[in-house]
């Protein structure tokens, strides 16, 4: 009983929306596409969709972390995109459509890599 | 004395009757598991209970990820639980087989696999919250050899973690009209300092016109979760 109300305790403090499954038009503007380029920080290979974090260096000199939610990773698998596809420190540049709140989040769509390979990352719903 | 050698009697006559039990076959002729089972345990809250001498045998480097690890069990966020938890979720799940194929369907959060028994290699550089099972017939058991599991999903709520380096091989072996034995072996280099072993009895629900019903969990507008299993009032 003392676990289920730590767990449940633990679940009314805790937010981890990351999780969430939310649909494109609920977190994205289709109208406010963006490109950018920086330096890999992480892969998160999750379902439902996983998450590219970039540091990207703005124009004021500042470098922001950006995250792209992409695709489920079966989505990204069958597309030739591994684990080990992208690494931290890797420079690439993501093509994709702002969040809606304002955020340093965006959903990606194409993925280009160093040597010049392009990988949709957009999910079978909006592919970009 | 006498304890030790009733025990010891009741062990070999439970080998004597696995032994003796053929289970029935498919038309195939592999052993039929088919039907409705559920894990009878509160392995789910704490595996160590359904572990060989009841120990996990961590690495010193692993307990130390594991204290700093997420304080929320992932299934309070809705995921998936991940294998071989699934298997003991207090949620009846079925096992259904056709030549070439098994289907494991569980009511717990609408998780499934579907598997072609054959042989080929593993997914490589994916995780997936059930990871990449490849199934085979041994006998009279069942094997599924799963990997790609990343390091997402807890083996209970005790927060017993792994890697993505964790490897599970499951077996399942029917040892009665209304038991399989199952027992899993779990290799994780990143955690554990050797492989190690859960075993447990599955029981199958005899229960006339038993069906697996929707099970759901759905998480708040605020993002967080909701679960139907640790809501013990509603709001009024």
């Amino acid at each position: 009983m003392r676990l289920i109300s730590v767990a449940l305790i633990a679940s009314l403090l805790g937010s981890i929306p990351l999780w969430a499954h939310h649909s494109f038009a609920a977190e994205y503007d289709g109208t406010k596409p963006i490109k950018l380029s920086g330096t890999v920080t992480k892969f998160d290979m999750v379902n439902p969709h996983s998450w590219i974090y970039l540091d990207v260096n703005g124009q004021d000199g500042k470098t922001v972390n950006w995250k792209f939610e992409t695709a489920s990773p079966s989505n990204l698998y069958r597309r030739g995109f591994k684990k080990d596809t992208i690494k931290s420190g890797m420079q690439v540049t993501i093509e994709g459509y702002l969040a809606k709140d304002g955020s340093p989040t965006a959903n990606g769509q194409r993925l280009h890599l160093p040597d010049g390979t392009v990988i949709i990352l957009g999910t079978e719903v909006n592919p970009g | 004395m006498t304890m030790k050698f009733v025990i010891c009697f009741l062990t070999m006559s439970a080998v004597a009757f696995a032994q003796t039990y053929k289970a029935p076959r498919t038309s195939d002729g592999k052993p039929d598991l088919q039907g409705i089972w559920i894990a009878r345990n509160a392995a789910s809250f704490d595996v160590s209970e359904i572990a060989e001498d009841r120990t996990i045998p961590y690495l010193p480097e692993a307990l130390e990820r594991e204290a700093k690890a997420d304080r929320v069990d992932p299934i309070i966020h809705c995921a998936m639980p991940g294998v071989p938890r699934i298997t003991y979720m207090p949620y009846p799940f079925e096992i259904m087989q056709r030549p070439g194929y098994v289907v494991f369907l569980y009511e717990y959060l609408h998780n499934h696999r579907t598997l072609q028994v054959k042989q080929r290699e593993h997914l490589d550089g994916i995780d997936l919250f059930l990871g990449d099972s490849i199934a085979r017939y041994e006998g009279d058991t069942l094997v599924l050899d799963v990997t790609s599991l990343g390091s997402r999903t807890w083996l209970d709520s005790a927060r017993h973690t792994h890697s993505d380096q964790l490897h599970v091989v499951e077996r399942y072996t029917r040892i009665a009209a209304d038991k399989i034995d199952y027992e899993a072996t779990l290799e994780d280099p990143l955690t554990y300092s050797r492989p190690w072993k859960i075993r447990m009895t599955l029981h199958r629900i005899t229960e006339p016109g038993f069906e697996l019903k929707e099970q759901e969990c759905i998480e708040g507008d605020d993002g967080r979760a909701i679960h139907p299993m640790y809501r013990p009032w509603s709001k009024s």
